[in-house]
This record gives C-alpha cells, sequence and structure tokens, in this order.
C-alpha cells in the first residue's frame, strides 16, 4: 500500500473532525504515517465542512489530490456531491449518509435540494462502490444520535479500504471520548460496520 | 500533549508550536485570538498550571505583542500568536523591536490564512519580515512547527533579535505524527537592565539601532547558510526550490509525475534572511529552478536578485507557474511542476453536473446577534429612514447573509466604528453600525472618541454576547473571567461610551424584542437631531453558552415548539428568521429541541400562531 487517501464532507457540528482525527490517531497507532486537514472557523457555524485524511508509509501533503482518492465519507446527503472531484474515477468508493439537512438558504432562496435518486444517479457514472447508510436512523436506534459520524465510521471500515484494523480504531475512539460514551461510541461503529457487512 | 516522554502524538499544527513552546521554555505567551492562529494559545492555556507558564488573551494584538516582547526584555522566552491581519495590528511595535533587539527568546507566531478561509483579506506576513529587518522561519509539517519553535527560541536568544514563525491555516489545521522532546524548563525570573539607550528609540539612538539590526541580519543569515532545516535533495540539473508547506504538495507532484530522472530538490525553511551561500550553492550547476511558494514571490524575486548578483545564467520560474492568488493545493503544484519540466499529466476530469445547495456557514440557533439585528430591521421599517450599515468582524459579520442582509461593509476590527464616524458625517442617511463587544475593545474606543471630538451622528449598537464567539468562545473583558481563570473586573461597554463622553446609551436585552425595536428608534431620533452618537448595548450571553447553562440545569430556556396541526407549511419563519433549529419536514416545520434557545423569533413571524413555548 502507498497511500489511502479519504475525503469526508458534512455540515458544522455533525462529529467530522472528531472522525477525522480518530483515523489519524488509529493510523499512528497501527505505525502508519498520515497527515489530516482539518477546517475552523468561519466553516463550522452551520456550514460545509471538509477533511482530508491520508495514511501511508510516508504522508506528505495534508491535502489529497483531486481524482485520487479512495474514498469519499460523507456525513450529510447532499454534502457529497460538494467532494466528488476528489475520487478516484470509476474506482473511488462513496460512503453516504442518506440524512438531509437542507440549509435554510436554500429555502428562502427557493433552491431545489437534490433527492437521493438523483444523487445515486450522478454517482452511476462517477463512482466504484456507493453505500448508502441511514446513520442518523443508527445512531439514534442506540441511543445516541450524535454518534452518527462513528456509525458512518464503522461502515467506511466495513468496505474493508481503509487499510486500519478494527483494534486500532477500537483504541483511537477509546482515547477520544470519555468511558460511557467511548462505550456507545464502539458500538455505534460496530452497528455502521454491521450494515455494511450485510449488503456485502 | 501533558505527556514528558518521547512518544509519538497526533498533533495539529498549532498544538505543536505550543508543545515546541513548552520544550523550549516559554515562559510567557500571549494572544488576541484570530483563525488560524487560536489553537496555539488555546492549547497553552490548558497547559499553564502544568508547566510554570503566564498565558493571556490580550485585547488585541497589539497589546499581546508588548507584553510578550516586555517578558524578552526581561530576558523570559516569550511568543507571541496571532492571525496575519493581527499583524497588521501589532505592526508598530514590530518594527521597533527589530531595533531595539529583545533578550529572552522572541517568536511571534504569524499565522496566514492563503483562500482566506476565515479571513477578509490573505496577506503573506513573510514579507513583514524583509520590511522589518527580522529573521522568517517557516515550517512544513507539524513535526517542524515543533522543532522549528524551539529553533527560533534559540536564534531569537542567540541574535537577540524578534523572529517570525511564519505557517499558513493548511498547516496549522493539520493533523500529523510528533514525536515528542523533552521538556526542560528553566527556574528564570524576570529580571529588567534598566538601560535607556537600549529601549528609548529617540532618533539618536534609533539610528544607531537601525545599524545593529541590519547587523543582526547578517548574523543570522550566516547561521541559517548551515540551518538543519534546509536540505537538499537528489542531484539534477534542473531544480525546484519549496518553501515551507509547498515542499510537501511538490513530493506529491512528483510522486504523480512520470520522469525518467529526479529533480534536485532544496527545501527552505528560512526564508528571510534567505541563507545566499547556502542557496548559491544549489543555484550553481542549475540550468532551471521553479520556486514554489504560497502567496508573494518572496523567495523567488531573492533568488533572482541572487543569480543576477552571481552571473549565474540559470532560468528561474516561479509566479509564471505557481498561483498567485489562493492556497497551494497538490494539484496546482502538479499542474506548474508539470508545465516547468516539460511533460504531460493526465488531470482529473470528474464533472459533477447536479448542484448542491449552497452553505455558506450561519448564526447559531437563538443567537442573540439574530435578535437584534431582527429588531434593527423591524425599528428601521417602522421610521421608514433609509440606512447605512457599518460592520464589523465576527459572529455578526453572517448578519450579511439573508433573511438578515444589514451587514454593509466589514473591512477590519474597529472599522465599523471609523466608517461610521464618516458615512454619518458625509451622507444624509442614517448609519446603524454593529460590534461585537470584543471587536469593541479591541479596535474601536478610539473611534468612539472621534465621534464625540469630532461630532458624529450615528447608532452604534454593541452586540455584547460575553465572549469572543467566532474564533471559539475565548473570554473577553466583558467575561469577568481571564486565560488563567482568574476572576477579574468585568469592563462594559456602557461604562467606556458613557466616558467617551456619548450623551445615549441604553443596555439592552436583545430577546426583548420589543424593547430593544423601541430603543433603537429613539436612537434613530436621537442621531437625526445631531446630537451625536447613540450606543446600544445588546446584552444576551451566546447562544452556545445558554445551550450549556440549560443543560446544567442553570438556566431554563423557554424553547419553543410547533402545533402541526396549525402550521401551514408557507415557511415564512425560516424566510423571515432564517433560524437553523427551524427544519422543514413533510412540508411543514419542526423546531429542533437541542438547539433552540427560546428567542421566540419565530414565534413572532409566525402568522398563523402555530409557534409556542413549550410547557414542560
Ligand atoms: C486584527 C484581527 N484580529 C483577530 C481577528 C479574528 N477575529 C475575527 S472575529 C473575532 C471575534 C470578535 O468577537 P466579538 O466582536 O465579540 O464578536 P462575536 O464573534 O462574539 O459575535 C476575531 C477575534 C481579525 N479578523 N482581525
Amino acid at each position: 500500500m502507498k497511500h489511502v487517501d479519504i475525503v469526508l464532507s458534512g455540515v458544522g457540528g455533525q462529529g467530522i473532525l472528531t472522525l477525522a482525527s480518530i483515523m489519524g490517531m488509529a493510523a499512528i497507532i497501527e505505525g502508519y504515517d498520515t497527515k489530516v486537514a482539518e477546517v475552523h472557523g468561519m466553516a463550522q457555524r452551520g456550514g460545509s465542512v471538509v477533511c482530508h485524511v491520508r495514511i501511508g508509509e510516508k504522508v506528505s501533503s495534508p491535502l489529497v489530490m483531486e481524482g485520487s482518492a479512495d474514498m469519499v465519507i460523507s456525513l450529510e446527503l447532499s454534502e457529497t456531491l460538494k467532494v466528488l472531484q476528489y475520487l478516484k474515477s470509476k474506482r473511488g468508493v462513496v460512503v453516504l449518509n442518506s440524512n438531509a439537512l437542507p440549509p435554510p438558504i436554500s429555502m428562502i432562496l427557493d433552491f431545489q435540494y437534490p433527492s437521493l435518486e438523483a444523487i445515486l444517479e450522478e454517482l452511476k457514472g462517477i463512482a466504484g462502490e456507493v453505500y448508502v447508510i441511514n446513520a442518523h436512523e443508527i445512531a439514534s436506534s442506540i441511543g445516541s444520535p450524535q454518534s452518527a459520524n462513528i456509525v458512518m465510521l464503522g461502515s467506511a471500515w466495513a468496505t474493508g479500504k481503509l487499510a486500519l484494523s478494527e483494534e486500532s480504531i477500537m483504541k483511537a475512539i477509546s482515547r477520544t471520548f470519555r468511558k460511557d460514551a467511548a462505550k456507545i461510541n464502539q458500538k455505534a461503529f460496530e452497528e455502521g460496520a454491521r450494515i455494511v457487512k450485510k449488503l456485502l | 500533549m501533558r505527556e514528558d516522554r518521547e512518544e509519538v502524538v497526533l498533533m495539529l499544527g498549532n498544538e505543536a508550536i505550543a508543545r515546541g513552546a513548552i520544550e523550549g521554555d516559554v515562559k510567557v505567551a500571549t494572544a488576541y485570538p484570530g483563525t488560524p492562529s487560536t489553537e496555539v494559545i488555546e492549547t497553552l492555556v490548558s497547559l499553564s498550571k502544568d508547566y510554570d507558564l503566564y498565558v493571556e488573551w490580550s485585547v488585541n494584538e497589539k497589546v499581546a505583542f508588548e507584553v510578550a516582547l516586555a517578558a524578552s526584555y526581561c530576558n523570559l522566552r516569550s511568543l507571541t500568536a496571532m492571525k496575519h491581519v493581527g499583524l497588521n495590528v501589532a505592526s508598530d511595535p514590530l518594527f521597533t523591536s527589530a531595533y531595539t533587539g529583545v533578550r529572552g527568546g522572541f517568536v511571534i507566531v504569524s499565522a496566514d490564512d492563503p483562500s482566506c478561509y476565515s479571513s477578509q483579506n490573505e496577506q503573506d506576513n513573510r514579507i513583514y519580515g524583509l520590511h522589518a529587518y527580522i529573521p522568517v522561519v517557516e515550517p512544513s509539517s507539524p513535526q517542524e512547527a515543533k522543532d522549528m519553535t524551539i529553533y527560533s527560541l534559540e536564534i531569537s536568544e542567540k541574535y537577540g533579535a524578534p523572529i517570525i514563525l511564519r505557517t499558513v491555516t493548511r498547516l496549522s489545521h493539520s493533523r500529523g505524527p510528533v514525536k515528542l522532546g523533552s521538556v526542560r524548563r528553566s527556574s528564570k525570573k524576570a529580571v529588567f537592565e534598566r538601560k535607556p539607550e537600549k529601549y528609548v528609540c529617540l532618533p539618536a539612538n534609533a539610528r544607531r539601532m537601525r545599524l545593529e539590526a541590519i547587523e543582526r541580519l547578517n548574523a543570522v543569515e550566516k547561521e541559517f547558510n548551515n540551518s538543519s532545516f534546509n536540505a537538499v535533495e537528489g542531484e539534477s540539473k534542473v531544480g525546484i526550490l519549496a518553501c515551507g508547506l509547498a515542499y510537501a504538495y511538490v513530493i506529491d507532484a512528483l510522486d504523480n509525475l512520470d520522469l525518467s530522472y529526479k529533480p534536485s530538490i532544496l527545501k527552505l525553511s528560512t526564508i528571510h534572511p534567505i541563507p545566499k551561500e547556502f542557496v548559491a550553492r544549489f543555484l550553481e550547476d542549475k540550468e532551471k529552478v521553479l520556486v514554489v511558494e504560497e502567496l508573494e514571490p518572496l523567495v523567488e524575486l531573492q533568488v533572482k536578485a541572487l543569480c543576477h548578483d552571481l552571473k549565474l545564467r540559470v532560468r528561474v520560474h516561479g509566479k509564471d507557474l505557481i498561483p498567485l492568488a489562493g492556497e497551494l493545493t497538490p494539484l496546482r503544484v502538479l499542474k506548474g511542476l508539470a508545465s516547468f519540466l516539460g511533460v504531460n499529466v493526465e488531470l482529473p476530469d470528474i464533472k459533477v453536473k447536479l448542484q448542491a445547495p449552497l452553505r455558506p456557514p450561519i448564526l447559531c440557533a437563538g443567537c442573540p446577534h439574530r435578535s437584534a439585528f431582527y429588531a434593527i430591521k423591524m425599528a428601521v421599517k417602522k421610521v421608514k429612514v433609509e440606512a447605512i450599515y457599518p460592520s464589523d468582524i465576527g459572529c455578526y459579520t453572517l448578519g450579511y447573509y439573508p433573511p438578515l442582509e444589514l451587514v454593509d461593509t466589514t473591512i477590519c476590527m474597529g472599522a465599523g466604528v471609523g466608517l461610521a464616524c464618516g458615512f454619518a458625517k458625509f451622507t444624509d442617511k442614517v448609519v446603524i453600525a454593529t460590534v461585537g463587544e470584543s471587536t469593541f475593545y479591541h479596535a474601536c474606543i478610539p473611534a468612539l472618541i472621534n465621534a464625540v471630538f469630532n461630532p458624529s451622528s450615528f447608532v452604534l449598537v454593541v452586540l455584547d454576547n460575553n465572549f469572543t464567539a467566532m474564533t471559539g468562545g475565548q473570554p473577553s473583558p466583558a467575561t469577568g473571567v481571564n486565560a488563567m481563570g482568574q476572576q477579574v473586573k468585568r469592563v462594559l461597554p456602557e461604562d467606556i461610551a458613557k466616558a467617551c463622553g456619548v450623551e445615549f446609551c441604553k443596555v439592552v436585552d436583545p430577546y426583548d424584542v420589543d424593547l430593544m425595536i423601541s430603543s433603537i428608534i429613539e436612537a434613530i431620533e436621537h442621531v437625526k437631531r445631531g446630537l451625536g452618537p447613540a450606543v446600544i448595548v445588546s446584552r444576551r450571553a451566546c447562544s452556545l453558552t445558554l445551550l450549556r447553562e440549560s443543560r446544567l440545569g442553570r438556566v431554563k430556556l423557554e424553547k419553543r415548539a410547533v402545533e402541526t396541526d396549525k402550521c401551514k407549511g408557507c415557511m415564512t419563519c425560516i424566510k423571515l428568521v432564517g433560524c437553523p433549529a427551524l427544519i422543514p419536514r413533510a412540508g411543514k416545520i419542526v423546531i429542533d429541541e437541542n438547539t433552540c434557545t427560546g428567542c421566540g423569533l419565530c414565534e413572532r413571524s409566525c402568522p398563523y400562531k402555530a409557534i409556542e413555548v413549550v410547557r414542560s
């Protein structure tokens, strides 16, 4: 393996930075080099958030080059569209949360929020594999709606493309959260993984 | 962060700088918050107790700079961190600190923001080094960010020169593995030796000091010739000179090119003064060289001058192939490299036709700024005046977006009031300026005094949410605590306004929308009669604080809910208020109970009275 390049997208407040840093931490536990590029400040006030995670023997740039991401993980439905240019054409994997959060401004400006069907249609010519995860529902079902980000991590991991072991991710989760929260998030990870394993 | 052992930790660039400060025996660290620099001091705040470190959030960058400079004059190592535009505010002491020189190592962390992710411009602060006779270094990874912080402290102390450590958003906010070094804290105490001839920049002294500053810079250049942070890789007649983070992109871009040979790379981390001998040795046998640096062609111009002076025949490229504006990315560098090397690359060609909705940052649910803006809008509508809305920099700048649209100007911190002075004088419109309380202390007070001194009548709404919210909720002078966790006297904007000679001054809770509207109308009448500035302090804590307090059971919020039967799905609430707690679902509205703080604006706006207070 040279690199695994991952681009994450979503909306401020969805826990995307936590997700990215867990992946980076797990990479270090595994003995890899890594870089995680985050967005702070303005972009966090409910705006679009994009993070890049790179894992490999030697990683220089914190940014993934367009056309070279092995995977896109999107925590919000329509935000998927904003990072597809990073995907390896027809080979990259897309793991998307079907939860839609239409921004108020699109209502004010009468913008039609794209449907899941339209997005899947768009992905047909672009992505290699697509996984649609109802992460919000899964996380709510285990009593922790704010763990949707970790559900998505479980699903992404279960595709087998992350180059990280379950063990190191679990370790990174337990270092990130306090005791009870760590437990529920490990459960979220497992649930996310289970859904994808069922599909495979 | 607290580990003293040698180990590898995933760290943000800014955390790495903070760690470098700890390992490098920094005793005083100061800042005014500003993205992308904030986490440097935030990290140090969390470590101050463990390492006998004084940390402060200063009132502005100039003060932060001066407090840290005083520590250095007292032979303590110190660090001040600011976003790029912060150094404009601190530029006055910056220039003259190069004249006096320093004693304890003194590092100025300048966090630049290429692509303006959270800023009003993308200036390249390396140029300050050239202009002010101050050395500049630029790390290329979180590991180097830590190591070069220590290096900078040592160089600064050894040569008595203040030094700029330049980082950029993409480094400050990227995580990478950092191998920790050992922490050796000295027990130094501040000692100031009175030496007026060294610290008083009277003209007679200043003329001498300028010569000393030039000498210091020359000495640092010699040191930089041997810096281990500069390195040459490979041998070839084709060279690439990469500065700071650009080096990382160059490595990646080369990986993506199918070349029959390896160009020689000079990684340059000491940007100013450029180590001429070292760079000349690299240039000597080259046919062509590409300089890759973020923003301005600072190194490129110096390399070109060097080639000219040494009569080298090497062709030097730079900003002809690498973009001048905007952040560098692996792809942008790849394109530049490909044309420099004369090779073809297959560029990624994914085209996405389907459009995602725009998602600009917005004011949080229940943000008191939204209530204040809403009231201003209603007041202006009621009295039917035409108004101009100078504003400033903070969360409230987001009042620019629909449906509020009450931000006409945003230039730099403090300009809201300075421009208001001018607009009110030179136009016949009513001027209503909005500034946050942290911004008010930072740079608005002189402009407010000016409005009394050179009479100018405008309404100034000071949006006092008790914190410096935009940058993550640091304490402001209004808060009553400081970075060290001390309980301190609150400095209130209304007291300052009155002391400045302002005669109309009211404090209003923006959640009391009716009172807010009537107060603004009164203020408008006051300024229409030319009676001088009218100040309204809109006081209500940041809604993020409100939510936290309510979760802890300290305050009770009057959260709202929609009665589904009454909701006609007209979306008027979203269109008038635009609060993110209002969520369209199945053609109607639901209110997110997790984020609603009970400001009540949606209830006011609903034509069908479908929104009510939740009774528990
Ligand atoms: C000179 C300068 N320093 C720092 C910043 C970064 N900055 C932008 S907004 C802001 C906070 C302003 O706080 P306040 O005025 O209280 O408004 P709030 O965000 O709390 O609404 C800061 C520090 C800047 N833009 N310019």
